[in-house]
């Protein structure tokens, strides 16, 4: 969950502080590509550990598509990888080589204005990112003794409170 | 007096176990299938390849077919205990309680399924021949797309179709 929140507090951090010499994006631009291989392997974690633990509790590993919370949470770690390898495979690279043109002290304004669109969109792709992850954990809680569906209504609607504050203002009160 | 189910898995080596960790690696090599050819797909619309981006490209292509044919062999295995005809084999089960599962959904896997293999490769080969081409020229690039996508989408049906039955009466 920390991966796509820290990223977007990084990024708003960076829109304000706006112009700003070469080194300040190619340091930003550093941090969030090394995150995409950690991304790879916490989910690539999550998902073997998560198999352990079925077996571990002696459930027939068939129990992970027929169990429909363990389903969708196997679901929805196929998205984030699918929408990882957007991230990593199309929009940063491309974010890359705009960079690599760049020869000044500052990124030039056609440069600037192709850049935009593309960081924004990944923006809001590590904004839905979040919003999946804290779903994750809201129905990882509850695999064996699921709660009132409200409830988890409840928290998915402020999952998604938080992930859109997260995307607006970097979360800065943290959940307030 | 052994049951059907027991002389055929006897027969075939199989026991509990291994039909199980077997119908695992067929969800996570259908889940792996549908990762790779977003990957592919990612990275053939970005319209020019270095030779590292080029590599990889190619190896996600052979990724795909393997997970492709791993999809389908782990399925035929855990098919012929699905299939058995005594009355607690999974078929049966589903047949007494949700026929549609069977005629409909797991019947319609059964033969788009088949696609998938001769699919993947046919993504591979248009990779591995083409080379730089795959993303450089449009028409090609354009075609290669539409192949990705629709193998990801026809995956992602797929699989449905087999979760289904799979909920009403697993294999493993």
């Amino acid at each position: 969950m920390s991966a796509p929140l820290y990223n977007l507090i990084v990024v708003g951090e960076r829109a304000r502080l706006g112009k700003a010499p070469i080194q300040v994006d190619r340091y930003l631009e550093n941090v969030l590509r090394g995150n995409s291989t950690r991304c790879y392997i916490y989910q690539l974690t999550a998902l073997f550990t998560g198999v352990f633990l079925v077996a571990l509790r002696g459930d027939p590993l068939s129990s992970i598509f027929t169990n429909q919370v363990i389903l969708m949470k196997w679901i929805l770690l196929g998205t984030l990888m699918s929408m990882l390898s957007v991230v990593h495979f199309n929009i940063q690279p491309k974010i890359d080589e705009l960079l690599l043109q760049v020869h000044g002290e500052s990124v030039p304004e056609d440069i600037a204005s192709k850049l935009l669109p593309l960081r924004t969109l990944r923006k809001k792709m590590a904004t839905v990112c979040l919003f999946l992850v804290i779903i994750t954990i809201i129905l990882a809680v509850q695999v064996y003794t699921p709660v009132d569906q409200r409830l988890t209504l409840l928290l998915i609607v402020l999952a998604g409170l938080f992930s859109w504050r997260a995307y607006k203002k970097g979360a800065p009160r943290g959940w307030v | 007096m052994e049951s059907v189910q027991e002389r055929c898995t006897k027969r075939m080596g199989m026991n509990q176990f291994s039909l199980e960790s077997v119908m695992f690696l067929h969800g996570l090599s259908a889940t792996f299938s549908v990762v790779s050819a977003v990957i592919i797909a990612s990275m053939i619309s970005r319209g020019h390849l270095q030779a590292k981006s080029l590599r990889e490209l190619k190896t996600f292509s052979i990724l795909l077919v393997v997970f492709s044919f791993a999809t389908n062999i782990t399925g035929t295995y855990g098919y012929l205990p699905y299939r058995l005809s005594s009355p607690d084999s999974p078929k049966s089960l589903i047949l007494k309680t949700e026929p549609f599962a069977h005629e409909i959904l797991f019947e319609t896997m059964e033969y788009l399924g088949l696609i998938g293999p001769i699919w993947s490769v046919v993504i591979a080969w248009m990779i591995i021949y083409n080379g730089e081409r795959a993303a450089t020229d449009s028409g090609l690039r354009r075609i290669l797309l539409l192949l990705t996508i629709l193998f990801a989408t026809w995956t992602v049906a797929v699989a449905f179709t087999g979760i289904v039955p799979t909920m009403i009466a697993p294999v493993g």
